[in-house]
């Protein structure tokens, strides 16, 4: 069976193929992400031009996914008027799919500065949700990223190490696991079950698995 | 993961017109490397991110919306929400491309009229397929 990755690689095997589709992704989600920051921060393009010091149409130039003549200096106006930093970096083809694969508004969106939780985990515990929906209160975000990892490798490879990986991150904070004939989601203080939806109950519970200190 | 699934219209011989369309205008690479980033992009979008960034135009007559691709030529592939499912679906209706700003005379119409055979018989099309390279 073809995966994502080698159908990618198939595709953009064409090195100007590979470059225009890159470049083409790169001016999408720039556009794209600048819309987003600015609709979570709830500014009209009139009050965002303000703080960038231009007219609204020249936001609306830069909220075009067709537009493509960037300049770093405007890239960092806009990162500063949002509240973030601009990061240039040269990647890999490889992360291009992964990149892809994110592509969503709730993925482009960026807490500003002063609502940072990575920055002050204590003061301000991090609120987010992972993609079950489920609650995450008071850990940080580097747990978050390698429990929704670890659940993900399971789902991927429905293989039991990558089960127990994920039930061991979710013992670092207490997290306590339903056992076969549940919905099949985490419960902890810390997480909240969230409505069963079909995404919710289609991740299948191994057999066999210990019991000892999980609910069932 | 997808918000929207995308469709392509058949024509009267079966055939996918935007595929069709591809090759009979003789798109070069950096025109099919753009057109399948865009149309992916279009599949992850809320309708309304897709409005706002212009990756979507209209309607620009009647159903018939133009998805916005600039590249060496100014790729308008006309489509519509649904017709099915208008939350979860597109269909493409019609190849087109701009010149001078303006979309080939009875394209938007054309591209009204393949919308409403979906309507009666949704087997006039399937599945979005890839632009090959």
């Amino acid at each position: 069976m073809k995966t994502f990755h080698s159908e990618r690689r198939q595709e953009w095997a064409d090195e100007d193929y590979r470059y225009a589709y890159a470049e083409d992704f790169l001016n999408t989600s720039i556009a794209t992400q600048i819309v987003t920051l600015r609709e979570q921060r709830g500014l009209s393009q009139a009050a965002f031009a303000q703080l960038l010091g231009t007219k609204q149409p020249g936001v609306s130039r830069l909220e075009n996914v067709n537009h493509s003549t960037w300049k770093t200096e405007t890239l960092k106006r806009i990162a500063r008027a949002l509240g973030v930093r601009l990061k240039i970096s040269f990647e890999t083809f490889g992360s291009l799919v992964d990149e892809e694969k994110r592509f969503s508004r709730s993925q482009l969106e960026r807490p500003k500065f002063e609502e940072d939780p990575a920055l002050d985990p204590q003061a301000a515990p991090l609120v987010a949700k992972n993609k079950y929906g489920a609650l995450v209160q008071g850990v940080g975000s580097e747990w978050l990223e390698g429990f929704t990892a670890g659940i993900k490798a399971y789902e991927d490879t429905l293989m039991r190490s990558a089960y127990l990986n994920a039930r061991n991150l979710a013992a670092q904070v207490t997290v306590t696991v339903p056992g076969p004939g549940n919905a099949g989601l985490f419960e902890t203080p810390v997480f909240r079950k969230p409505p069963e939806t079909a995404e919710y109950q289609s991740i299948p519970i191994p057999p066999n698995q210990p019991a000892s200190g999980w609910i069932s | 993961m997808a918000e929207h699934a995308l469709w392509d219209f058949l024509d009267t011989r079966c055939r996918n017109v935007i595929l069709q369309w591809v090759e009979d205008e003789r798109l070069t690479k950096r025109d099919r490397a753009a057109l399948n980033n865009k149309i992916r992009r279009l599949a992850q979008m809320d309708y309304a991110l897709a409005v706002q960034t212009k990756l979507l135009a209209g309607p620009i007559y009647k159903h018939v919306y133009k998805l916005v691709v600039h590249t060496d030529r100014m790729l308008r592939p006309m489509l519509c929400r649904g017709p099915i499912d208008n939350e979860t679906e597109y269909t493409f209706l019609l190849g087109a491309i701009e010149i001078n700003w303006k979309l080939p005379r009875g394209s938007k119409e054309q591209a009204e009229a393949n919308r409403e055979v979906v309507l009666l018989n949704p087997d006039r099309r399937c599945a979005h397929e890839d632009i090959p390279q």
